[in-house]
Parts: structure tokens; C-alpha cells; sequence
């Protein structure tokens, strides 16, 4: 009978915890430096190259960051919570890379029917983005969502309707605030990915965000995922400043906080 | 953006007190809306000069005489009580024994600034003198434990450090004044404490005699050799174990060790090699002290199997650690209610079971009933790395709920980054209440919490065991 046997998933955090040097002098102060950073320290090598768990550990991160950016949101998530779907100028996937400047816009019949179907004026519009990491919203966006909207509720503000972009860009955030005269724009939106995860988000917040305004008017809130700020703690900060936004009447390096 | 703190720490011990003030400089290093205030620099810059501790005739201390060194030491700094944010006032050794401790803790907390916490007890003094010799910082750069041990005039305190953090703490009856000589050499003091070694050893000493040097010297040997036993990991001897205060150790080898306190000034001193010549020489303080360093240089630089480190502070290791060390700060993203501070001396209830809502309150309702229903409690829990929405909210629903009939704080402690979540939703949920919900600080059952006012978005905390447990 044949023996069941598995490779090793080399693309589990925990791989890159380990100490590959040969014959640490101390290992315990090798696992505390590693611990400092981020970086793939104490990974030994042969002769002057990387040992090949370490190339095998590298391609591993890699690729994550790349699916990150292929992957599709999970649509069936913002669709549960009642968004209203758009998409920018961007036909697919391999165009949002190529053509950034698509990705910020949106044709005619896309802001008319924004105009036409959404809440005017709201005090707060929520837009979710898929951005560069579509792992990212799936990840995050559920837990965030929800503190959010507990939070507006109990500060009586008036909530647009939540929109999701697909090939989106942050400065959509822009146009849709100018289409329906929004005070604060929180936008979700997928970071680029590193190699440390794919599944970051960052939140962009402006009070009256313009396309006309410079990209300096964003509040920014970002390196939200499990292991960077915890989502929830994340959307009680964002209840938090769209406070201090409303009453300053402004945002980015205006504000100062 | 940076912003400054300044602490005081105060130090009040068997022989000597002393005031040291500290500037602690934070500084926000977020690019983004959440703050990420860390403690950029803290750097001492008063510092007082010795005093002996004022005692009455009685073996009272002079609370007076001790209140009018405190505002001297603030007019000669040029500071103010008001702007002391932070600190604390620690009682060390033997005279957080004396019968009127308690009332000079709390007479100088209240005189040193609103925010000064008063401390005391052999276990947390022992912390703050590793923080502040150093101690603490050595053992992040060396694999393995770093033991500690600040010998004062009463009591030596150690404590083991790994990685900066504290392993484990004790308080010995080893002091450079528990035997004191007049000038002409004869004994005037013997610490009821020595009395068992010193009759087991057959030696020579009695109050009212003029000392042998020799006899005086095998003492000292002898109270060094206890210390490197420990670090040895030998066992004691039943005699020697009866120097442990409230509580004997673990044993086990530790392969660096650090001194500090008044005696650790002798133990570093290399301008005197050991040898006496007379009695006076040895004498110059009054008491065994500068034998007692010196018996320790000697046995502790032998081959023994053990690194002697230098610490950065010697006799004023436990003030700067007071000054210093005693307070930390929460998370950056926290709920806050300034209007409710300074709170002090909370005693802290800790959860350990979270998950379920019906055990959370269990849990509590059986820890509650320690304390009168009118006593202010920090309810302090663990909390995953990063929690599910409905699972905070459950927590927040259990605790608004069962503390319904409390006072008008609710106060709670998280040990994981999401206080401003969890705060926020106490606030919907016990909205009768004022709420501070901190993260980032771990309290344990049986801890006292004392909360300052908030300083750029931060809450100083200072988290406190064994107040005048005995």
C-alpha cells in the first residue's frame, strides 16, 4: 500500500520564522532579532546564494502577492450587504493594471445611474474598492463594515448607499462624492500587496472629496488586516475621524490630528 | 509630533531618600490617521542629592521633615507640582515596615503631584531597581536570564530579567546596615535578622563590643556567598533560607549578574582592593556596607561561572526606575473620559474566560463579591489578536450588563489592540456609565491600577502588585 505523504506549504507565515543558519552561535538571539522585523533575516545561505528554502519561501510570498492582485472580490459578500455595483472604464483585470487612468474614472451612464439610484447629500458615503488586493476585501471588509455602520447609526448620521467599484482606483472616491454632494467619503480599497501579506486594506477618507481638490486632501488609514491593525479597531477609528472630519469641515494634511 | 512627559520618582529608603525628575519624550511615528505614540527618549534631568531618611526618636518617620525635603528638591529643579504628569513614591526596605509607612507614602504622593502613584513592597522594588540599573535593557542583547540585585542599607531586592522582561522577583534581609559600628569601632546595631547566621557561624559579635575585623568580614563572606549560591543555583541552608522576605525562589543557574543600590557603589569601586588595614578605614560609613561590597567583588570575581555586568545605576537605581519605569503607557487607539481621572489604587479583576457570554458573567459575579459592591474594579481581560465583530460585541453586551448596578466607571483593560472597538460599543451599551476602555496593558488578579490623565491620545497606567501585602 502506497504511503501518503505531503509537501510542506511553503507559503505559510510560520516558514519564514525559522532560523536557517548553520550552527547559530544563539539561536534564542537570532529568533529575537527576527522578531523585530519583518525582513528575512537569519536565513544562512550556500556558498553566496540563498538556501533553496529560502528562494522556495521568496517565489511562495510572491505569488501571493501576485493572486492577490488576479483575484476577484468575492461579489456574493458586498452583495449580502446591499451595495450598489459600478464598474470604471476598465473592461478586466489586465487593463486595470496596464491603464491606471481608466480605473479612476467612470463613463456617462455610470455616474448618471449613480446619480439616478443612490441616496443624495449623504453625511457619509461608503465606497468599497477592489484595488490591487481583491484578498484584501474579503478578508477584512466584513467585520469593518459592520462596526462602521453601528457606529454611524448611533451618531445619527445620514448613510448613502454603500457602492462597490470593480476596477477601481482610490480617486473614484472623487468622482462619486462630487455625483451625489457627500460631506465625508470613506473608500475601502485593497493595498498593493507586498511580501509580507495580500491581504492589506487602506481606508481613504475625505470631507467634500473633489476630483478638483489635490490628492493631499485624503485621511488615510492603512495596514489593515489581521496582523496589522485589527479591522474592527480599524472601523471604530474611522467612526472616530469621520467625527472629527465633520466637525473641522476638512481632511488630509489640513486637518491636523 | 512630539510631546514631553515629566515624571518624578521617589525613592524612600532604609537609610537614604532621594527625588529624581525625568523627562519622558513621546512621539508620534504613524504616516497615517492611527496614532503609534512611542516613547522616543526618557532622560533624567534632576537629580537630588542624598538624604538620610528623616526618622523620629521613636523609629517613626518623620513625615514633616520628609515633606519639606520634597519641596526644597521641587524649588531647587525649578518645577512645579502641577506639571508633573506622571511618577511614583516608592517605600523600600526596612522602612516600608515602619508603623507610619503607609501614612508618609500617601502624604508625599499627594505633595510630589496628582498623577504620582505612591508603591510599595520588596517584589516591585525589586522591578524597578532592574529597570533602572539596567538590568533589564542588558537582558535583551545576552541569551539567557539576567539576575539583579540592589542592595541597599535594609534589604537586598532582586530581580530576573530575560529578554527585558521580568521573570521573577525576591527580597532578601542582606543590607550594608544591619550592623552598625560607632566611630571607634564598636558595634552599636545587629539586625535581629542576622542573629540566626551569625550564631550559627559561632561568631564573635554582640552590640556594646568592639569588633574584630576578622569576624566581621567572615559575616560579609558569608552574605556574598548566599548571593552567589543563588546564582549558582544551590540550595540555601535552612539558616540562609530564613533571609528570604515573604518568599523564597526557584533555584536555578544564572550566568549574568548585575548590582546595584548603596552597596553596589562598593561592590564597583576597584580604588579599594579588599585589604584593611584598620578598622577605621572600613568604618566610614558607619556599618558593614563597604565590607560587604567588597566581600562581594571578591567572591563574585573568582572563577565562578558567572559574568559580572556594570550597571548604569548604582545607588540610584530604584529612584530612576520609580521615575522612570513605574508607569506604562496604553495603546494609541483607545476611549478615554479625562473627566474621570486620576483614578487610584483600582483593584483589577481579571477574566479568563471571554468566550462565552454566560461564563464572562459567572466568572465575574464570582470575582465581584471580593470587593464592596461600591468598590471601583478595572476589569481586565487577554483578547484574541484580532477579534470577530460579533464576538466583541458579545463581551460588550456580557460586561455592560452585568455591571449595570455598578458606580458611574466602567473602566477596562485589554491586553490586545482594539480598545476603541470595544469601547466604543460600552459606550452604546452601558451608556448610563462613563467609560475608559485602554488596550495594550496586561493586569493580572490582584493587581492595582492607577490611570493618569490622557497625554496625546495615550493613558499613563501604572499597574501595581502587593501594596502592603504582609
Amino acid at each position: 500500500m502506497m504511503k501518503e505523504e505531503f509537501v510542506p506549504d511553503v507559503s505559510l507565515p510560520e516558514v519564514k520564522d525559522k532560523v536557517l543558519i548553520d550552527n547559530p552561535k544563539s539561536l534564542e538571539l537570532v529568533k529575537r532579532l527576527k522578531k523585530t522585523t519583518n525582513a528575512r533575516l537569519g536565513v544562512g545561505r550556500a556558498g553566496d546564494r540563498f538556501k533553496t528554502e529560502t528562494l522556495l519561501k521568496f517565489r511562495a510570498d510572491h505569488a501571493i502577492a501576485q493572486d492577490a492582485v488576479w483575484t476577484e472580490i468575492d461579489e456574493s459578500l458586498v452583495d449580502e450587504m446591499g451595495f450598489y455595483k459600478v464598474q470604471t472604464m476598465v473592461n478586466n483585470k489586465e487593463e486595470y493594471v496596464r491603464r491606471p487612468d481608466l480605473g479612476r474614472i467612470f463613463s456617462e451612464e455610470t455616474t448618471e445611474a449613480i446619480k439616478r439610484d443612490c441616496i443624495h447629500q449623504p453625511d457619509v458615503q461608503i465606497i468599497v474598492a477592489d484595488g490591487l488586493s481583491g484578498f484584501a476585501i474579503n478578508a477584512n471588509l466584513k467585520d469593518m463594515y459592520a462596526i462602521m455602520m453601528d457606529g454611524f447609526r448611533e451618531k445619527k448620521y445620514k448613510v448613502g448607499t454603500p457602492i462597490f467599484v470593480r476596477y477601481s482606483r482610490v480617486a473614484t472616491m472623487d468622482r462619486i462624492s462630487e455625483a451625489l454632494g457627500a460631506k465625508v467619503t470613506i473608500q475601502l480599497i485593497g493595498e498593493r500587496p507586498g511580501l509580507a501579506t495580500g491581504e492589506s486594506m487602506s481606508v481613504y477618507m475625505a470631507y467634500e472629496s473633489s476630483p478638483k481638490k489635490p490628492e493631499s486632501q485624503r485621511t488615510v488609514v492603512s495596514n489593515i488586516y489581521s496582523n496589522g491593525i485589527p479591522p474592527i479597531e480599524a472601523g471604530a477609528q474611522v467612526v472616530h475621524l469621520t467625527e472629527i472630519l465633520m466637525r473641522e469641515k476638512k481632511s488630509g494634511v489640513e486637518l491636523k490630528i | 509630533m512630539e510631546q514631553e512627559i515629566l515624571s518624578a520618582g521617589i525613592d524612600l529608603g532604609t537609610t537614604t531618600s532621594q527625588v529624581i525628575f525625568s523627562r519622558i519624550k513621546l512621539e508620534n511615528i504613524s504616516y497615517t490617521a492611527v496614532p503609534e505614540i512611542r516613547i522616543k527618549e526618557k532622560e533624567i534631568i534632576y537629580k537630588s542629592k542624598i538624604y538620610f531618611t528623616p526618622m523620629m526618636e521613636d523609629n517613626r518617620i518623620d513625615i514633616p521633615a520628609l515633606i519639606s525635603i520634597l519641596q526644597k528638591e521641587y524649588h531647587l529643579a525649578g518645577i512645579k507640582r502641577q506639571d508633573i504628569s506622571t511618577g511614583a513614591v516608592i517605600i523600600t526596605g526596612e522602612t516600608s515596615r515602619k508603623e507610619n509607612a503607609r501614612q508618609a507614602l500617601q502624604g508625599l504622593s499627594a505633595e510630589a503631584g496628582d498623577f504620582v502613584v505612591a508603591e510599595a513592597g520588596p517584589d516591585l522594588e525589586s522591578v524597578l531597581a532592574g529597570f533602572g540599573s539596567g538590568a533589564a535593557a542588558a537582558s535583551r542583547v545576552w541569551e539567557g536570564a539576567v539576575i539583579n540585585f540592589d542592595i541597599g542599607g535594609g534589604t537586598t531586592n532582586a530581580a530576573v530579567f530575560s529578554n527585558e522582561e521580568i521573570q521573577d522577583s525576591f527580597a532578601l534581609d542582606i543590607g550594608g546596615r544591619l550592623v552598625r559600628l560607632d566611630e571607634n569601632g564598636k558595634i552599636t546595631y545587629i539586625s535581629d535578622r542576622l542573629i540566626p547566621l551569625i550564631n550559627e557561624m559561632s561568631l564573635p559579635l554582640k552590640i556594646g563590643d568592639k569588633v574584630e575585623l576578622n569576624y566581621l568580614r567572615q559575616l560579609t563572606d558569608a552574605l556574598a556567598m548566599v548571593l552567589l549560591h543563588i546564582c549558582q543555583g544551590q540550595e540555601l541552608t535552612a539558616v540562609e533560607e530564613k533571609l528570604f522576605i515573604n518568599h523564597g525562589i526557584e533555584y536555578k543557574k544564572f550566568e549574568r549578574v548585575m548590582f546595584s543600590g548603596g552597596v553596589a557603589e562598593c561592590i564597583y569601586d576597584s580604588s579599594w582592593d579588599g585589604g584593611y588595614v584598620d578598622i577605621r578605614e572600613v568604618n566610614k560609613y558607619g556599618d558593614i556596607g563597604p565590607l560587604l561590597g567588597a566581600s562581594i567583588r571578591r567572591i563574585f570575581s573568582r572563577e565562578c561561572g558567572i559574568t559580572l555586568l556594570e550597571p548604569r545605576e548604582k545607588i540610584r537605581a530604584t529612584v530612576i526606575g520609580a521615575g522612570s519605569y513605574s508607569v506604562r503607557i496604553s495603546g494609541s487607539t483607545v476611549i478615554m473620559d479625562d473627566g474621570c481621572v486620576p483614578l487610584t489604587n483600582i483593584p483589577v479583576l481579571h477574566l479568563d474566560h471571554t468566550e462565552q457570554g454566560h461564563e464572562l458573567k459567572e466568572e465575574y459575579r464570582r470575582k465581584r463579591r471580593f470587593y464592596p459592591q461600591s468598590q471601583q474594579v478595572a476589569i481586565a481581560f487577554a483578547g484574541k489578536r484580532s477579534p470577530e465583530y460579533s464576538a466583541v460585541k458579545a463581551v460588550a453586551k456580557a460586561l455592560a450588563d452585568i455591571t449595570r448596578n455598578e458606580g458611574d466607571i466602567l473602566l477596562v483593560i485589554v491586553e490586545q489592540d482594539f480598545a476603541k472597538a470595544l469601547g466604543m460599543l460600552l459606550r452604546q451599551f452601558a451608556s448610563q456609565h462613563h467609560v475608559i476602555c485602554l488596550d495594550r496593558i496586561h493586569a493580572a488578579d490582584g493587581d492595582y491600577v492607577d490611570v493618569g490623565k490622557s497625554v496625546s491620545g495615550i493613558v499613563p497606567v501604572a499597574v501595581k502588585t502587593l501594596i502592603f501585602k504582609s
